[in-house]
């Protein structure tokens, strides 16, 4: 994931260890910068693939100006199965029984935008919307707390005069 | 990456020897280097790396990725082309004071049980050009 020339990155942790928390945290920014130039959100909150609960919604986060209170990013956090071997090469076998091909794969990359710093904070709020134990359409139940959400930051530095 | 024959290509290699635990290394980079061009990171076990994986990147006292950065965030798969498997960082990086330094960290993950790992960070720079 490239890093934008003259930034800096900045991360917030947030952990989730209840059923529908909600978490207000303020997020400092850096005194150096002029704006934010990417977000990205990473949820730690994994599945085996058996539960077949990828994609599914596990909360919701929002940031805002401090002062004036308008929220402007808002993102899922997302179930993920979290497996690895997506990043390698995969083989397509020569016997594929349906003539259709998928293919699972996720994109980390940042949410450009160019947000004006005008304020040296912004409101965050997390919110969960996951049950505590997810079930999937056979009936298995999987433990989902405690999990970790971080939202990365990527600012845009002020030139040096 | 067009041309390979000028890039150093230098690296420091972390052992994650138990789980849950901070590991630092650094290095310096060649007197040569005119300035820095990107990083990458391997394991020999990839698993470990994605699953457990977060750092803190520092070269030239200049934080790049920050502590806590997840690992998976800079893993590339097989499926990039070679010459892309380099993670820019935006900027050509003067390497100053030559130090790289990288603060590894464990952390404990369902899906990974822990066994003893390498951690690799290259760093890639370009020679000086003393005709120009």
């Amino acid at each position: 994931m490239e890093r934008a020339a003259n930034s800096i990155i900045k991360l917030k942790t947030v952990y989730v260890t209840k059923t529908l928390q909600k978490i207000n945290f303020q997020f400092r920014h850096p005194e150096n910068v002029k704006s934010i130039t990417g977000l990205l959100l990473s949820c730690n909150l994994f599945l085996e693939k058996r539960f077949n609960g990828m994609g599914k919604q596990v909360g919701t986060l929002a940031l805002s100006n401090s002062q004036k209170g308008d929220v402007f990013y808002s993102q899922v956090a997302k179930l993920d199965d979290n497996d690895y071997r997506q990043y390698l090469e995969r083989v397509i076998y020569p016997t594929i029984v349906k003539r259709n091909l998928s293919q699972w794969g996720k994109q980390y990359t940042w949410f450009k935008t160019n947000i004006p710093i005008q304020h040296a904070m912004m409101d965050c709020y997390y919110e969960d919307t996951i049950s505590k134990k997810y079930f999937n359409d056979l009936g298995e139940v999987l433990p989902t707390l405690p999990y970790e959400v971080i939202l990365y930051v990527q600012y845009d530095l002020k030139q040096e005069k | 990456m067009a041309y390979r024959s000028k890039i150093i290509k230098e690296s420091v290699e972390v052992v994650v020897s138990a789980p849950d635990q901070i590991f630092k290394q650094s290095f310096e980079v060649d007197k040569h280097a005119g300035k820095i061009l990107g990083i990458s990171l391997i394991s020999d076990y990839d698993e470990l790396l994605y699953y457990r994986g977060s750092q803190k990147i520092k070269i030239n006292e200049m934080e790049v990725f920050p502590e806590g950065y997840e690992s998976k965030l800079l893993m590339q798969g097989l499926n990039v082309s070679v010459n892309d498997r380099i993670i820019k960082l935006g900027e050509d990086i003067l390497p100053g004071n030559r130090k790289v330094e990288i603060d590894y960290k464990d952390t404990t993950h369902g899906s990974a049980p822990f066994t003893p790992y390498k951690v690799k960070l290259y760093v890639y720079s370009e020679v000086i050009d003393n005709q120009s």
